[in-house]
């Protein structure tokens, strides 16, 4: 019933959410501290879902790109740092 | 929703995200409200961007210019008492934009082989003396635009590019379904959200639903023949539209 009452980008979200907030519970069900693995498991998740997304217009996926690019130079952000804290530690 | 309702929400999970990652980072040391910080902060900015994606007319609007576009055309038959069937038409035989052509006469004088000598609203489509017809645009014109890549060949394609506008894009009806036997194209389309105000009698009758007219226009793109909308069947909640290849 309310499947058929939302539009595709409410259903993109809803389904989004679940899987985003889904995934948080099993982090901390895991006993998962490590804030870069939270980042990249929600990168490749969003990556991933944005991809099977195949119903979305073609403006929405234009625009969820957008957020995916920021996504791509924060996780490329973190992985620079975390190779200067290696090289540092040595 | 409408666009100021995702910007809205966008926001407050953008801002609900900050706050929750803040308070688990700096005073409570929690890896589990930051796991949930970080995933409504990527939530959030989803969402916000989401809302220049909606569409600037309004859904009454586009409604409105549907009707009117439709009532106009209802009009124009009504005047030339048109009641033949729209043969629709691929790119290829119309000067590169699929249009349907409603006939003077029946369509079953109408020739297999059709080429249009002129993209005009008054076109003949053969030497007969009553070989013209009306060159008209349907909704299906203009969905074509829509789909990321051309129309498939294959009833497999055709079905997934069926499914992805009507479903997908245009958010008509929940699936559609495709089949084809002996040059019988079935399309099933079901889950459909039912129009206030269907189309004039003189539309139905030529021109068909808008949802049957995007079918009609997506299979004679994809199999390059002009098809004819044979029948529509309604039901609760589903139409089934049976085509026919020329």
């Amino acid at each position: 019933m309310i499947n058929e009452s939302l539009s595709v980008t409410d259903r993109y979200i809803v389904a989004l959410s679940a899987l985003l907030l889904g995934t948080s519970i099993v982090f901390a069900w895991s006993g998962e501290t490590r804030t870069q693995v939270f980042f990249s498991v929600y990168l490749i998740e969003v990556l991933a879902f944005n991809q099977l997304s195949v119903m979305m217009s073609r403006r929405a996926r234009a625009c969820t790109a957008r957020v995916e690019r920021v996504l791509v130079v924060c996780f490329a952000i973190l992985v620079l740092w975390e190779i200067v804290r290696i090289i540092g530690a040595m | 929703m409408k666009q100021t309702g995702y910007h809205r929400i966008g926001v407050a999970l953008l801002a609900s995200g900050a706050g929750v990652l803040a308070g688990s980072l700096l005073l409570l040391r929690s890896a589990p409200g930051a796991s949930t910080g970080i995933a409504l902060l990527v939530l959030g900015a989803i969402v916000l961007v989401l809302g220049d994606s909606r569409p600037r007319v309004s859904p009454e609007l586009a409604q409105l210019l549907l009707h009117a576009g439709y009532d106009n055309l209802a009009r124009l038959l009504e005047e030339l008492g048109l009641r033949s069937a729209a043969i629709y038409l691929p790119a290829s035989l119309c000067h590169g934009t699929p249009r349907a052509l409603i006939p003077l006469s029946d369509t079953g004088l109408v020739p297999a082989s059709l080429a249009m000598a002129e993209d005009r609203l008054i076109a003949r489509f053969s030497d007969a003396p009553d070989g013209v017809g009306l060159l008209v645009s349907t909704p299906g014109t203009q969905t074509l635009g829509l789909l990321p890549s051309g129309v498939g060949t294959s009833t497999d394609e055709l079905a997934a590019s069926l499914q992805m506008l009507t479903a997908g894009t245009l958010d008509l009806v929940r699936s559609a379904e495709l089949h084809e036997v002996d040059g019988l194209v079935s399309v099933e389309y079901r889950g459909v959200s039912k129009d206030r105000e269907t189309p004039a009698l003189a539309v139905q009758q030529t021109v068909g639903s808008p949802l049957a007219a995007i079918a009609a226009t997506l299979t004679a793109e994809g199999r390059q023949r002009p098809v004819i909308i044979e029948s529509e069947t309604e039901g609760n909640e589903s139409l089934l539209v049976r085509l026919r290849l020329m």
